[in-house]
């Protein structure tokens, strides 16, 4: 199955090192990852993991201490880890990759109209006239359900709300007209109704523009709602990757058990909610071995001293922990992991339940 | 005759604009369409408002100066020393106090603090009117009253009695008519000044941004640092003597000689421009670092297309309102560089003025830079609403 799929990133080996206070520190520890076409490819991970890191590379949007050190991202057949000016990126950026950030109060500049932001999209990679930009610009904002949209068009940010300021981002991704839409926790910012108001419309538009999209999020529920496979990331590496069934049903990896483990919608009533004990590495700490085994209950010596192959569990299946080993002892997972489908069918029936009230 | 009618045809149509103005304004006449969008604009009633309470401001400044002003010249000392050649002691006391009324009424002295208060305020407002004065004639160390003169009058600021401020030998001359004369001396020197600063200090404090910590932005860096650390008074000069000595410029102003105009119009533009890099540089870097920018990236517009439309213009939004200022202040003039390169401008009367006493000319030049400066406010206000939208017209 995985063959007939079309790569269109792949990133081998990628090494990504940031210069501070005169140290070099690695932040992305040689990660491979393929994305491929129309998927929703999910990146999840905690704080300082790195996701955010990882897919500026596909963009040539590192801060400007950070560098690629090593290893390659192939976009279209071109290794983009080579390039050097911002004018190499113009290809890519905007119109082949979209970004959309976390924060929609922030992303929209303050000083200029909303129509002004979108249309110079339009002018800009399409060649359109500025009347022909405003017509569809003003298509593109009715598109994401933006109420009296030509009114609304001279309109700057500070007249938009939150979740409509992030449907004006949407719309400008869309004005992009991109293949992938790269979403840098693109709901985080915004409250619960509208988020998942917003993760329809980029679900809805997906389907009708054969988006691929990679979904950098924090939030497992935001996953469970969206992916189509997803990667967990820890420390710069990523520990896990496979479709959502594979991760979410079948994880692998003990620090996959213990995100799930401590999501508090599959805690029941009864037992005291988990939390992943000890602190994630921060940069700069120098790292041997596996870079979670202090937090990990599982962890076993050779974590301290080898970093764990990638190994495959399944043709789309693998994951990062010696306790896949042949040599490795068997382990018993957490009790939640154990029944977690039946766990995630009582909180899906709850939330349900809740929703249902809300909207009553 | 005409003045009066040209004078009072401008009161009433200011008067009648403000008055359609604001009915347009509560919708009582033209409820939609142009004449709405022109007249109904929240731009020119908040303009209007604020000219009002400027005026005021103005209006208060003015009374302040009164009072400062007869409280610290004793205007029968004032009379004996500049009305009289030398020994007024030998004149009989009731010459001398005949004299000293008629003095005491040029100046504006006469009744009481009110009614003082009163004439003073009549002279000074938008209200035309014809005033008389008369020129000095000095006969036997009296000076008479001698050659009548009226003229037409908007504004009257009174006339300037001392010697070392004006040539009085021709007749009298009035603070208004002075101030104005002097202003065109300021002015060319003082804007090409701005100019400079302006030209300069934008693109170089632009520069500077774009490429933090590159080598155009360490020499910036080390030029800004060295003006701000020096006092203004020892950089003056140490510019005065770059131009003078090492490229042999004119070091005495002269309004014929261009040459002489480069050391004035480059030492304040030189000066002025480090401070405006410095805050086009800090507001630029800020705006780089902004959410916006990284979007803006994204989207895949230039970097140069960014700079330009979109960290530039927002980074100048705090500082567009100091360029009214910059351009009426050309008006007045640098007291230091007039001094320093003999400039005959408003500085140069100014200190003139205040050596002398002559506190009309004083009072006059006081009363005009608080116009200027409360009008470049104004300005700079209107000029910051206009390019942040954010900013409201509306209460």
């Amino acid at each position: 199955m995985e063959n007939e799929k079309e790569t269109v990133i792949s990133v081998r080996n990628l090494n990504v090192k940031f210069l501070s206070h005169g140290k070099k520190v690695h932040v992305i520890r040689d990660v491979s990852l393929d994305v491929y076409k129309g998927e929703t490819l999910a990146i999840v991970g905690e704080s300082g993991s790195g996701k955010s890191v990882f897919t500026k590379t596909f963009t040539g949007m590192l801060d400007a201490n950070g560098y690629i050190d090593g290893g390659s991202v192939i976009i279209d057949g071109v290794d983009v880890s080579k390039f050097k000016k911002s004018k190499e990126w113009y290809g890519i950026r905007g119109k082949k990759i979209a970004t959309i950030f976390q924060d929609p109060m922030t992303s929209l500049n303050p000083l200029l109209s909303i129509g002004y932001q979108i249309s110079e999209v339009l002018r800009i990679h399409h060649g359109l006239s500025k009347k022909e930009a405003k017509e569809e610009a003003i298509k593109l904002l009715e598109r994401v359900k933006i109420p009296n949209a030509r009114k609304r068009y001279d309109d700057y940010p500070f007249q938009y709300s939150g979740g409509m300021r992030q449907r004006v981002v949407i719309a400008i991704a869309l004005a992009c007209r991109p293949e992938i839409l790269i979403c840098d926790e693109p709901t985080t910012a915004l409250d619960v109704t509208v988020q998942t108001q917003i993760l329809d419309l980029i679900k809805e538009l997906q389907q009708e523009y054969n988006w691929t999209i990679i979904f950098i999020t924090h939030d497992l529920g935001v996953v469970a709602k969206v992916a189509d496979r997803i990667a967990v990331m820890y420390g710069g590496q990523i520990v896990e990757v496979g479709t959502a069934e594979d991760v979410f049903y079948r994880p692998a990896h003990p620090y996959t058990w213990a995100l799930l483990s401590s999501l508090p919608q599959l805690g029941s009533k009864e037992e005291p909610l988990l939390y992943i004990k000890g602190n994630p590495p921060t940069f700069g700490d120098e790292i041997i071995g596996d870079a979670f085994a202090p937090r990990n209950e599982y962890a076993m010596r050779i974590d301290y001293i080898l970093d764990p192959p990638m190994t495959k569990i399944s043709d789309t299946h693998s994951a990062k922990t010696w306790l896949l080993d042949k040599n490795a002892p068997k382990v018993k997972k957490p009790s939640i992991i154990r029944n977690l489908r039946e766990r995630m069918e009582i909180a899906a029936k709850e939330l349900q339940k809740e929703l249902g009230d809300y909207y009553e | 005759m005409s003045f009066y009618l040209v004078t009072y045809t401008i009161l009433f149509l200011v008067v009648a604009l403000i008055v359609f103005i604001e009915l347009v304004a509560h919708q009582v006449i033209f409820k939609t369409g142009r004449m709405q969008r022109i007249f109904g604009h929240p731009l020119l009633r908040y303009s209007l408002r604020r000219i009002g309470s400027a005026l005021i401001s103005v209006l208060l400044a003015i009374i302040v100066t009164f009072f400062l002003i007869r409280a610290t010249v004793d205007i029968d000392q004032l009379c004996l020393t500049t009305q009289f050649s030398t020994a007024f002691q030998k004149l009989p006391p009731a010459v001398v106090e005949a004299r000293c009324d008629i003095f005491r009424e040029q100046m504006g002295f006469n009744g009481g603090p009110f009614e003082q208060l009163m004439n003073f305020l009549y002279d000074i407002m938008p209200i035309p009117k014809t005033l008389c004065q008369s020129t000095n004639l000095l006969v036997d160390g009296v000076y008479y009253n001698s050659v009548q003169d009226c003229r037409f009058f908007l504004f009257d600021l009174g006339q300037i009695y001392s010697e070392t401020v004006a040539d009085l030998t021709h007749g009298p001359v009035y603070v208004i008519d002075y101030i104005g004369e002097k202003m065109m001396v300021s002015f060319p020197v003082g804007i090409l000044a701005a100019v400079v600063q302006i030209v300069l200090g934008y693109p170089l404090g632009m520069l500077m941004a774009k490429r933090k910590d590159g080598v155009v932005d360490k020499i910036g860096k080390a030029y800004i640092i060295s003006i701000d650390a020096i006092p203004g008074v020892a950089y003056y000069y140490i510019w005065m003597s770059i131009f003078v000595a090492l490229f042999a410029l004119p070091a005495r102003y002269d309004v014929n000689n261009f040459l002489s105009w480069l050391p004035p119009v480059l030492t304040i533009g030189l000066t002025g421009m480090a401070g405006i890099a410095l805050w086009v540089r800090r507001y630029m870097i800020d705006e780089f670092n902004s959410d916006y920018v990284k979007f803006a990236r994204a989207k895949g517009l230039t970097e140069g297309r960014i700079t330009r439309i979109h960290v530039f213009r927002n980074a100048i939004v705090p500082l567009v309102r100091t360029i009214p200022s910059a351009i009426l202040g050309a008006l007045l003039g640098s007291f230091y560089i007039e001094r320093i390169y003999q400039i005959n401008g408003i500085g140069d009367m100014l200190i003139n003025a205040n050596n002398a006493h002559d506190f009309f000319a004083v009072q006059g030049i006081v009363i005009v830079t608080a116009l200027i400066s409360i009008v470049s406010y104004l300005l700079g206000d209107i000029v910051t609403a206009i390019a942040d939208p954010r900013i409201s017209f509306t209460e």
